[in-house]
């Protein structure tokens, strides 16, 4: 039953029907809680989609986008319908985000972030046109993991290396990791090494799962 | 030749800031309309028209003046459909089409008048053909259906009131799955494919008519050497040798500016050395 729910759902965000898959997921989450429907219904619908967008990248930036916004709305939904279903929002790490020096194409930062807030990350947004040593700063006030750093871009892409330069320069390549994003890095992979990035995501939708990777690595770390 | 694409001008007389780069065009900060009535408004207001084709007409005007006609110069501008990404910004544009109806056929109605004017403006002002880059119709950025529903039908509307030739361009993505709605658009003359569009299959869809232009791609232009430029160019060459209605070009939006000037060089010299070689017949 969850599958064909999970189904319906890709179905119709890939429709762009925000109102059905508002629907479904209500109707779910009524009768077996919203950690539920996010677990059962919600994640796997997003997954498929993500897969769908990665492998035969047939998924538009516009069914992303509606995927994006009922993720969110869940969550907006859930915090206030069952604020207990946002605890699990502890277990994951905190990222500030922003798009970098010069860059103001924030469509792609703000979907990665209702993604990872979807995700169990807390997440601090800075906006757009952050400068390096802000994003270093912000980072450490707020304790954050990782500085997740956009741009659309090659010219305001090589920006970038200053966010690097600054952690070496302060010392914390090691305890603050740097993820890359933004449309110049999917069409050129090789930009994430140019310009200092510790890793990147191909899409938006699964960009949660390199977050989970670099952030899971670290606590390893640490704890050998 | 090609007018300057920096389209920033015409959010920046619909309200929005700016942003200035060396390196760059100017950017749109803060787009300047929030609502649809505030687009419509402004939309019909001959003072924001006119600001917002200044810089564009003047450049055009001295690209004219100091031609001499020596060449053919392509006005580069947006469509009605993607204007609107300039004056509510790309996230608002694609929330008003995705979730506000009413909202984006008032937006769309207001754009067409405004993209006619700005089109036939550039034609009187010297260019000879105008190049649109299609975001807002690239299966990368919106589903089929809202091409076939939405756009095809704004795209007409406003195509047919233009006094000149136009060409459509990929944006940089792939733009062949959709070429099927985009074909017989008024005045449509022309399609600038991506680097990993096939020419071929473009032709079948859309027929002998149409100019294709393409496909060296362009950003990585200065990651090759001259000698593999040359190669990608006589293979493309080779491909198209019997299409007579075929422009060699880079796709996607531009070269970087640290390009080799022998890479460019090799690209032009490529028309030489390969164009030649199966020479068109003439009519």
């Amino acid at each position: 039953m969850t599958e064909t729910l999970a189904n319906k759902l890709v179905e119709a965000m890939m429709d762009a029907n925000r109102d059905l898959a508002h629907d479904l997921l209500e109707t779910y989450a009524e009768e077996h809680g919203y950690l539920q429907a996010a677990s059962r219904i919600l994640e796997p619908a997003l997954v498929i989609i993500g897969e769908k967008w990665e492998s035969s990248r047939d998924v538009s930036l516009a069914q992303a986008y509606v995927a994006a916004k009922v993720a969110g709305d869940f969550m907006t939904l859930s915090a206030s319908k069952e604020p207990a279903s946002q605890d699990h929002k502890n277990r994951k790490g905190t990222v500030v985000i922003g798009n970098i020096e010069d860059d103001y194409h924030s469509l792609g930062r703000n979907m990665v972030s209702i993604f990872l807030e979807k995700d169990g990350w807390v997440v601090h947004d800075l906006g757009n046109d952050v400068l390096a040593s802000e994003f270093v700063d912000k980072a450490l006030e707020h304790e954050a993991d990782i500085i997740a750093v956009s741009a659309m871009m090659y010219s305001t892409a090589m920006n970038i290396r200053k966010v690097r330069e600054e952690l070496i320069n302060r010392k914390l390549q090691d305890k603050i990791k740097l993820v890359v994003g933004g449309a110049v890095f999917t069409l050129r992979p090789d930009l994430v090494d140019e310009v200092g990035g510790d890793g990147t995501a191909l899409n938006a939708i699964k960009a949660p799962e390199i977050f989970n990777t670099i952030y899971y690595g670290m606590k390893q770390k640490e704890a050998l | 030749m090609f007018t300057p694409f920096t389209v920033a001008s015409i959010g920046e007389a619909f309200g929005s800031q700016l942003v200035f780069f060396d390196n760059h065009p100017p950017n749109v900060s803060v787009p300047g309309c929030k609502s649809a009535e505030q687009v419509t408004s402004l939309a019909k207001n001959p003072v924001i028209q006119k600001k917002s084709m200044h810089f564009l007409m003047e450049a055009t005007g001295y690209m004219k003046k100091y031609n001499n006609n020596n060449a053919a110069i392509g006005g580069v501008f947006l469509s009605p459909v993607d204007l609107p990404a300039i004056i509510i910004g790309m996230e608002g544009w694609l929330n008003t089409l995705l979730f506000e109806e009413r909202e984006a056929n008032l937006i769309l109605e207001s754009m067409i008048p405004f993209f006619v004017n700005s089109a036939n403006a550039f034609l009187e002002a010297g260019a000879h053909l105008l190049i649109l880059p299609l975001a807002f119709c690239n299966p990368h950025i919106v589903t089929r259906s809202m091409v076939e529903k939405i756009m095809i039908p704004v795209l007409k509307e406003a195509f047919q009131q233009v006094q000149g030739p136009i060409v459509l361009h990929h944006v940089g993505l792939p733009l062949s799955p959709f070429l099927e709605p985009l074909k017989d658009l008024p005045n449509v003359v022309g399609y600038a494919l991506d680097s990993t569009d096939s020419f071929s299959k473009a032709r079948q869809t859309l027929g002998a008519a149409p100019v294709l232009l393409g496909n060296i791609d362009g950003p990585t232009l200065n990651r090759q050497s001259p000698e593999d430029i040359m190669a990608r160019c006589q293979r493309v060459y080779e491909n198209r040798k019997n299409d007579r209605h075929f422009i060699l070009a880079t796709s996607g939006a531009d070269i970087p500016l640290q390009t080799p000037e022998e890479n460019i060089h090799a690209l032009v010299k490529s028309a030489s050395v390969y164009g030649m070689e199966h020479p068109h017949e003439t009519e």
